[in-house]
């Protein structure tokens, strides 16, 4: 009936169809919001000298470049002593080691300012939120929304993909600065180890950066059990995606980690740093054995 | 004009910014919309894109390519917005309660109908080829250097799109009984 040619016509007229101007709250929002977002530094804002330096710039230049090595030998030698040679370092190119540390985290190594205005840091969290479905507890800054997930999450439901409504959700509830964190977990079967876990319920997405660790220490969950002490579980952390895939902005960071057979997975996204990530992290508490049981409903007089 | 803007704006230039918006908010909306199908999400798509590209502009080492560089941040925004509800409306159900729709060798509004749904039944990523092809014009090249896939990833895209398309059409002439998957 329609040649290719004619197909790809009618394709194409169809297409033209569509609306030719953006409503004009849509450059209202943008005009509104831009001004209060930093821009990211230039991996190299330094433009290149055309002029030629003279023999007494050279001189000073030299003096600085060996002054500036010893002041770095200074610095480095006391630390090398400790671990050994061959020891891990933070990568001086990691993403995160750029942003400024908004929250005390003694553990935390990011701490390097930066010269441009960051996001407010994350308050105090001073409210207590108890998952309903998923056994687990977790601080948040109080005036926050919180949004208990319509659990449980079944395997058949494979990964929660943003806004997904079976999430837990805590959000800043307005600003350009948000920030939010959501959590969900499900019993994992027999076998299940933390990277099977982890290859379900949060794939690499490979659209945009590949997977990276964007915290150079080990991120521990606080996780306990009846009769028990508190126990630490280290989990992993990841920047799955680009930022531009968060609807709030700013960086993704995937955590799942398996304690007490059952299998977590938190994502906070938005404007926050590697320090508030940790520090949010660290105010959650895993809770396996409260979580309901299969044909189970959550307590109606849990807290 | 435009590269001057591009590179006053990514030193920080407020001003320039906003005229850079303003002169391409409307062209990231149609795109948005045309890949998105929906008013709303587009909205969101272009202020996410718009926003990121004033956030992350001082990266972008080629001016000249600011154009380009703003449609894969547009993309990637729908891409997002496509994102967030899609293993929800993956799950559902569709089954057709009206009655089959005659060819219509007129290309008229049955056409339209027709490509309308199957073009919903494309998922984000080639529905993103089809637009930057038949709506803007691009080479195959060109929209693979735009979303950062390689040549033949782009001309697989844009052949399978093409041909469930067609396939729609036509089966859409038929009575729809079987599960349906709309991104």
């Amino acid at each position: 009936m329609n040649t290719r040619d004619s197909f790809d016509q009618h394709l194409a007229d169809w297409l033209e169809d569509g609306p030719a101007d953006a409503p004009d709250q849509v450059l209202e929002t943008i005009l509104a919001a831009f001004p209060s977002i930093p821009q990211r530094r230039a991996a190299s804002s330094v433009p290149w000298r055309n002029d030629p330096m003279n023999g007494y710039a050279r001189l000073v230049a030299a003096i600085a470049a060996v002054a500036a090595v010893i002041v770095v030998a200074i610095l480095i030698i006391p630390r090398s002593s400790g671990p050994g040679v061959g020891a891990a370092t933070a990568s001086p190119t990691s993403p995160v080691s750029t942003a400024p540390v908004a929250v005390a985290s003694p553990s935390s190594p990011l701490s390097s300012p930066t010269p441009f205005p960051s996001p407010p840091p994350l308050p105090t969290l001073d409210a207590s939120f108890v998952s309903p479905w998923y056994g687990y507890e977790v601080g948040y800054p109080s005036g926050w929304s919180v949004t208990p997930g319509a659990g449980p999450w079944a395997r058949s439901d494979g990964m929660l993909g943003h806004g997904n409504a079976r999430l837990d959700q805590i959000a800043t509830p307005s600003g350009y600065y948000r920030m939010r964190l959501a959590g969900a977990s499900m019993a994992l079967p027999a076998g299940w180890t933390l990277a099977k876990f982890r290859a379900f319920a949060s794939p690499p997405d490979s659209r945009c950066a590949p997977l990276i660790d964007p915290l150079t220490e080990p991120v521990r969950l606080r996780f306990v059990e009846p009769e028990k002490n508190p126990q630490q579980v280290e989990a992993i952390v990841s920047m799955n995606g680009c930022g531009s895939l968060s609807d709030l902005g700013g960086d993704i960071y995937d955590v799942v980690v398996v304690a007490g057979g059952r299998g977590y997975d938190f994502t906070l996204d938005g404007n926050l740093t590697a320090a508030d990530a940790r520090a949010w992290l660290a105010a959650i508490t895993l809770e396996p054995y409260s979580a309901p049981g299969p044909g189970q409903t959550p307590d109606p007089s849990s807290p | 004009m435009q590269a001057d803007l591009v590179e006053r704006a990514s030193r920080g230039d407020r001003e320039a910014f906003a005229s850079l918006a303003a002169a391409n908010v409307d062209h990231c909306y149609g795109l948005a919309y045309r890949i998105l199908r929906d008013a709303h999400r587009a909205q969101d798509a272009t202020q996410q894109a718009l926003l990121g590209a004033w956030r992350d502009l001082p990266t972008l080492k080629d001016h000249e390519r600011f154009e380009a560089w703003l449609h894969r941040l547009v993309v990637n925004a729908c891409y997002a917005e496509a994102r967030t509800d899609r293993r929800w409306v993956a799950r559902v159900r569709l089954i057709s309660t009206e009655p089959p729709i005659a060819p219509d060798t007129s290309s008229s509004v049955a056409d339209r109908d027709e490509l309308e749904r199957g073009f919903r039944r494309l998922s984000p990523e080639q529905r993103a080829v089809v637009v930057l092809h038949h709506h803007l014009g691009y080479p195959l090249t060109e929209i693979a250097e735009t979303l950062g896939i390689p040549v033949g990833t782009a001309r697989s895209r844009l052949h399978y799109a093409t041909r469930q398309l067609r396939a729609a059409i036509e089966a859409d002439a038929r009575p729809v009984t079987s599960e349906e998957r709309t991104a």
